[in-house]
């Protein structure tokens, strides 16, 4: 009921409002006709604030109200209730505010961030494939589209280090069509890794790497988990074959501690982490379908059903040491007893341990449910998790992988519904 | 002769330049070359616009709209008539990303003049009502809109000439009627968005038409614009149910869908 209020009043009450307005037009008088206008802009701005959806793209249209009451303003000779000399104050002043913005935002005057950034990272790249022939920074970017027919100029027309333009043009090329491991160097919101790589890159992409992630919350109840799915599912409709967006990461003391993390203080630790690494081979396109790691819109048994398939993409998670990754579901499961397998080759005598996070009531648990000590001559290793009705009795849960020290890979990860209680 | 009483008023070459219409061209143009200049300055595009081009580089390969949206089915999601414009302008320019912004271009460039004559409409003056046209277009959200390659430019500009008409038509003209409604049909086949335009128009249209005064040619005007504005929906669902496509149900029903999702997500 109250969604329907909330869904249905404010549009009704805006209507009425606007309709009125209109019905003053037909005998034009322009304070009426202000006023009107003035309401029905305060009435939609309300609204969409509860219903949270204030993005530009939904703000747009407010603009047109917007600039008609402030055109009215800005020429009328008298407005209500303001005393005549106050306008002449008032107007010069509208008239600065509009141009310094409309400046500043269409002419860059001020700081560019992609820009700064761009040759520091070039430097990066460069020094990192010269450590790591295998593997390349390709692209670093905010939004993470960029395309790169400018990369080069960019950077060299910010800092240039020696290299032409058409050098960097080409390095890049180079690298953008080789089939190896490719990184994201990721700064910015959420939704970032990226549409625009499709098109860049169709071969698909490998590493990822976050870099200073910053989360942004643009609605108090938007967790972080629904972020993430969110980016997670655009990521997948848009580009099956290119990143899996792996952002649900839990810190260690958390785990340790079993503490409760509040939505902000997660996202805000969040914005302080390293890095994380996410790893394909890069020749392969990842299937999503088939990959369980969270980032999938169906429901875990439709995950169990596809992952009996052959696996079409190889893929695999790189947990670098004393990092975490967290396999997360969108959608509720029905309670149950669940069986984790978790896929585990080790690059180095590793041990981790594994467990799951479920919200109960209004607090986080951490629970442990096994661990491991590997090493590389181990090969791939299955580790089964119980997860059982009485562990996690919430209806969610998130599978959590902590590395306490050693590099490894995670092969695979799949949840399947137990007929009973495993051992 | 020189005092002729009959004869119009003799206006001073200041005046006319200085005529409306002269200034709404001249804003126009000033505003295409503005956005030309900052694309030159940076022509990095955003997340979306290199998806859509994406898009219609797909659909340009099947040549056939709908054999292109069975077998991309993730693209089922979008709104179509955005993509139908650029293609459009793909014939005349040759290249994808081009013709998008040029779509773009046209769009804001243009935008003045609809908010011009919607603003006089509710009763500014002329000065104000340019002012409000520039406002809009040289407000930075709007105008950064004009140098990529996004929906958002062709949905504003319809929906401003949609509302100048609908205005026009209850208040003065019925003619409007009919354009009036079938560009607000248009509007949800740019961004789903267009449903609330399209509740909102008629339901203020409606409370217009409840008032005593000239009740049956405002219910007149009512039935116009309301036919207008099933025209769109009803081509593209006749459209998409006569192809040879297999999956031309899917279409239609995904078409119904999408179009309905946005009012699931209020309600």
């Amino acid at each position: 009921m109250s969604s329907i209020i909330r869904g249905v009043l404010p549009p009704l009450l805006i209507l009425g409002v606007l309709g009125y307005a209109l019905s003053w037009s037909e005998y034009p008088r322009k304070r009426n006709v202000l006023i009107g206008i003035g309401v029905i802009i305060a009435l939609m701005i309300l609204w969409r604030i509860k219903i949270g959806i204030v993005a530009s793209r939904h703000a747009l249209l407010l603009n047109i109200p917007l600039a008609i009451s402030g055109a009215f303003f800005l020429t009328a000779e008298r407005l209500p209730f303001i005393p005549a000399r106050m306008m002449t104050f008032i107007r010069p002043v509208c008239i600065l505010s509009i141009a310094a913005a409309f400046l500043l935002k269409n002419f860059n005057i001020g700081s560019n961030a992609d820009a700064d950034m761009l040759p520091s990272l070039y430097s990066a790249i460069k020094r990192d494939s010269a450590h790591r022939p295998e593997h390349f920074v390709i692209d670093a970017v905010k939004n993470a589209v960029r395309s790169s027919y400018y990369l080069g100029e960019k950077i060299h027309s910010a800092a240039p280090e020696g290299d032409s333009a058409e050098e960097i043009e080409r390095f890049f090329n180079s690298l953008r069509f080789s089939n190896r491991v490719i990184y994201l160097i990721h700064e910015g919101r959420g939704n970032a890794p990226s549409v625009g790589l499709r098109r860049e890159y169709p071969h698909g992409c490998g590493e990822v790497i976050f870099s200073g992630y910053r989360m942004r919350h643009h609605r108090k109840n938007f967790s972080v988990s629904r972020y993430s799915c969110r980016n997670a599912l655009m990521v997948r409709k848009y580009q099956p074959a290119v990143i899996p967006d792996l952002k649900s990461v839990v810190f260690k003391e958390d785990f340790e501690k079993g503490v409760s993390v509040s939505k902000n203080s997660f996202a805000d630790r969040l914005a302080a982490r390293n890095h994380l690494c996410l790893w394909t081979n890069g020749t392969a396109p990842l299937n999503m379908d088939i990959c369980p790691l969270g980032w999938l819109e169906k429901s875990f048994g439709e995950i169990s059903r596809a992952a009996q398939d052959p696996i079409a993409g190889n893929w695999s998670l790189y947990l670098k040491s004393r990092s975490w990754a967290s396999v997360m579901s969108r959608s509720s499961l029905p309670r149950g007893n669940y069986q984790a397998s978790v896929l585990i080759r080790a690059v180095s005598d590793s041990s981790l341990r594994l467990g799951i996070r479920y919200k109960y009531g209004n607090t986080m648990i951490n629970k442990q449910l096994a661990a491991a000590v590997l090493t590389p001559r181990d090969g791939i290793v299955e580790v089964i998790l119980p997860i059982t009705e009485a562990e996690c009795p919430a209806a969610y849960f998130h599978l959590l992988i902590l590395s306490e020290f050693g590099d490894f890979y995670i092969d695979d990860v799949c949840v399947r519904r137990a007929a009973k209680p495993s051992a | 002769m020189k005092g002729c009483p009959c004869s119009p008023p003799e206006r001073g070459i200041t005046a006319r330049i200085l005529h409306p219409n002269v200034l709404l061209g001249a804003s126009c143009l000033l505003t295409a070359l503005l956005l030309v200049v900052h694309k030159i300055a940076d022509p990095l595009l955003k997340r979306d616009s290199i998806f859509y081009i994406t898009y219609l580089e797909k659909w340009l390969e099947t040549n056939d709209f709908c054999l292109f949206l069975s077998q991309n089915p993730e693209y089922l999601k979008l709104p179509p008539l955005y993509f139908i414009c650029c293609r459009g302008l793909v014939y005349l320019l040759g290249s994808v990303q081009a013709s998008c912004w040029i779509l773009n271009l046209l769009c804001i460039s243009l935008l003045p003049i609809p908010t011009y004559y919607l603003a006089r409409e509710i009763g500014l003056r002329s000065g104000a009502a340019l002012t409000a046209g520039l406002l809009l277009t040289w407000n930075p959200p709007v105008f950064d809109l004009g140098t990529n390659c996004l929906r958002d430019p062709l949905f504003l500009f319809l929906t401003v000439c949609a509302l100048w008409m609908g205005i026009r038509a209850f208040v003065r003209d019925k003619k409007y009627a009919l354009p009036a409604g079938f560009l607000l049909g248009a509007l949800p086949f740019i961004r789903y968005e267009g449903w609330e335009v399209i509740l909102l128009s008629f339901a203020a249209a409606v409370f217009l038409t409840c008032r005593k005064t000239g009740r049956r040619e405002k219910l007149f005007k009512l039935a116009l614009a309301a036919s207008g504005t099933a025209i769109v929906p009803a081509v593209f669902l006749i459209y998409f149910a006569c192809s040879a496509s297999e999956s031309r149900w899917l279409l239609v029903g995904n078409m119904c869908k999408y179009g309905s999702f946005y009012f699931n997500k209020f309600l």
